[in-house]
């Protein structure tokens, strides 16, 4: 299987002020084709700044380190012609709220044949009947009267269906969703996760979907990758990790959400403390903190990724028995 | 004993920019009760009402109609004094503390102005702040510090504290933990369920999040479009949905390990526009039950031999096997 995307220790440094903060230490990542990636991880663990690197829209005060090879290509070198050509056609992206990512000045209509006409070169009319094809490839309904409609008369659902249907617009290699369902409600959700699913299918589009939720992340991912303070901390298969997860932050991810089913217990499983934000001291386990099993070696040493199964691994000193982790 | 009544709430906003004077009603008739000690879920998307319920609770926004009992006390007519003494009783936690509090006081301060509000008298203040602080589980040095130097979990401490300090009967929780990180929010349900068995506080917890509820709430009531479509024990409702809408909201969950890609979307759209008239089932226009007399007679709130209410004119056609169980094999 040909990776679409490599990411190899990719690291993104903020200065503000003369601050320097770290907020991606070290990421490594594959995305084959067709292939549905999760990264999950609380606010301030990187997913987001990762995910805007792969992009290449960090602003000017991020330093970026590592290599990002997309197709093969190295994409940290790319020129801004080149990378306005790549974005669009070869790689989109889906925002989180789709009312500050749609231009509200503009048609949606113009919004979704911009890329068409850019990028694969149609006429005016051609891109036009296209667009119609796409809305209603997502669902919206009177598709050839709603392209001439401005982004503030569809309903939320409905903006970020548009939003889809502009980044499949030109059926890129891959796709990255940074939590494109979070401000919907959750039986739009369902409708949203269910289109990625269908287009992604159609296409063999590989996708990147980065979420605070384990829950949205494990019903659409493949594999998943866990962060915490800019580190992968596990990554494997969706099935494995949420099954028998080793790292005892994604232990603890897992056993803090209430479940639907089954016996509640009277009070939560809690890790103490919060997400570190901003500097994490190196040469320490950044977890180690909070963490219920955390010995003097965690505090003195990073640990690196080691494998914990067959296809998972976790960066963890003493990462939980088999028995531990059911 | 109930210490919240709430009958035929009726809630609504005047619409801004019509020529005609337009209303919109964001709650429909709404009624429930909450005893001591518990706590009731209110459950339902956005538009749903849930939150214009805590506001006309609060007295923020003034219903329209209807009754509300605090402790025995009618409190939708009091006025002045007597409004300011009925806020002592019932106490409002909102989802963002970081808007809620005063970024220019200090985590202490904020406290004392309730303890002001409540009467404590200035000496008393510091000592009553850090008692406050020690039951929500904030060490008593944070007093001094400002909103900005604070975690959103601590920051959503110091809320419950200064919603504590005027020692109130009832909390109502406007999506409390919404904002919090998961692992960060299960501290703050458990600190809520611990401060409501040694007070015996009565919830109203407004939430969307159907997982949260099930953990918090010994009742729980589902909002669509300004109406409450199901009430009942939360252990009823969960395992045993009877509104199409419940079914379709659990069913929508993605649950870790609940398995990868099978059908989510139960039900096609969304909700209707806020303003939008409706006649029968507000439901009915998304409802794959939906017959002729959902579109035009409204359906009743009917509660079952065990208490379970529901609104639906097809309750009874819902299979009986709950769909949460079936969508996690």
């Amino acid at each position: 299987m040909t990776a679409i995307l490599e990411v190899d220790d990719l690291t993104v440094d903020f200065t503000r002020q003369g601050a320097r903060t770290t907020a991606v230490r070290g990421v490594s990542l594959r995305v084959a084709a067709g292939e549905r990636v999760g990264i999950v991880g609380e606010s301030g663990s990187g997913k987001s700044v990762t995910a805007q690197a792969v992009m290449r829209l960090l602003p000017p005060t991020a330093a970026v380190g590592g290599q990002i090879r997309f197709a093969g290509q190295d994409v940290l070198g790319f020129d801004p012609a080149r990378l306005a050509a790549w974005r669009g056609a070869d790689i989109a992206m889906v925002f989180q709220d789709p009312m500050s990512s749609l231009n509200p000045l503009l048609r949606v209509g113009t919004q979704i044949t911009e890329g068409l006409r850019r990028h694969r070169g149609l006429g005016k009319s051609a891109a036009r009947a296209e667009a119609v094809r796409l809305l209603r490839l997502v669902g919206i309904d009177d598709a050839e009267r709603r392209l001439d409609d401005y982004p503030h008369a569809f309903s939320g659902g409905m903006r970020q269906r548009v939003c889809i249907a502009i980044a499949a617009a030109c059926t890129p290699k891959l796709i990255i969703a940074d939590e494109p369902t979070t401000a919907l409600d959750v039986t739009v959700q369902a409708q949203v996760l269910d289109l990625l699913d269908e287009l992604t299918e159609q296409h063999d589009t590989a996708t990147i979907l980065v979420s605070h939720d384990l829950g949205v992340i494990s019903s659409f991912c493949d594999r998943i990758l866990v962060m915490y303070a800019g580190q992968v901390v596990e990554a494997g298969p969706t099935d494995d990790i949420v099954a028998a997860p080793a790292h005892p932050y994604t232990r603890a991810l897992l056993d803090s959400i209430p479940r639907l089913v089954g016996e509640l217990p009277r009070r939560l499983p809690t890790v103490p403390g919060s997400p570190p934000f901003g500097d994490v001291p190196t040469g320490s386990c950044a977890f180690a903190d909070r963490c219920p099993h955390a010995q003097d070696l965690c505090r003195t040493e990073a640990p690196v990724a080691r494998p914990t199964g067959s296809r998972t691994a976790a960066a963890c000193h003493f990462p939980l028995t088999m028995e531990a982790r059911r | 004993m109930s210490v919240v009544t709430v009958q035929d709430l009726t809630v609504r906003y005047p619409r801004r920019g019509a020529f005609r004077k337009v209303e919109l009603t964001a709650v429909d008739a709404v009624s429930f009760a909450i005893e001591a000690g518990r706590t009731l879920g209110l459950a339902g998307e956005s538009g749903s009402g849930k939150s214009s319920v805590a506001r006309a609770l609060m007295r923020v926004h003034d219903p329209a109609s209807g009754s509300v009992q605090v402790a025995g006390r009618e409190v939708t007519t009091l006025r002045g004094g007597a409004l300011r003494t009925f806020r002592a009783h019932m106490q409002m936690v909102f989802q963002d503390p970081y808007d809620s509090l005063n970024p220019r006081l200090t985590a202490g301060e904020n406290v004392g102005e309730a303890l002001t509000a409540a009467g404590v008298p200035r000496p008393d203040q510091v000592s009553r702040t850090r008692e406050l602080f020690e039951r929500v589980g904030l060490p008593a040095a944070f007093t001094g510090r400002y909103p900005h130097q604070l975690s959103g979990g601590q920051r959503q401490r110091v809320s419950i504290a200064r919603a504590l300090a005027v020692g109130p009967q009832v909390l109502v929780c406007d999506e409390a933990v919404s904002a919090l990180d998961v692992s960060v929010r299960a501290q703050i349900l458990n600190l809520l369920k611990d401060l409501q068995e040694a007070d015996g506080l009565a919830y109203l917890f407004i939430s969307h999040d159907m997982s949260t509820l099930r953990f918090i709430a010994d009742d729980v009531a589902i909002m669509y479009q300004g109406r409450i479509v199901e009430l009942g024990t939360s252990a009823e409702v969960f395992a045993r949905p009877k509104h199409p809408y419940t079914r379709a909201l659990l069913a929508a969950i993605p649950e870790p390990g609940a398995g990868r890609r099978h059908r989510r979307g139960v039900v096609r759209g969304e909700a209707p526009p806020v303003d939008a008239v409706l006649t029968g089932c507000a439901f009915a226009p998304r409802c794959p039950l939906a017959t002729e007399i959902c579109r035009v007679e409204r359906p009743a709130l009917v509660a079952d031999a065990a208490g379970h209410r529901t609104a639906c004119h097809h309750a009874d056609a819902v299979p009986a096997e709950a769909t949460a169980e079936g969508s996690a094999a």
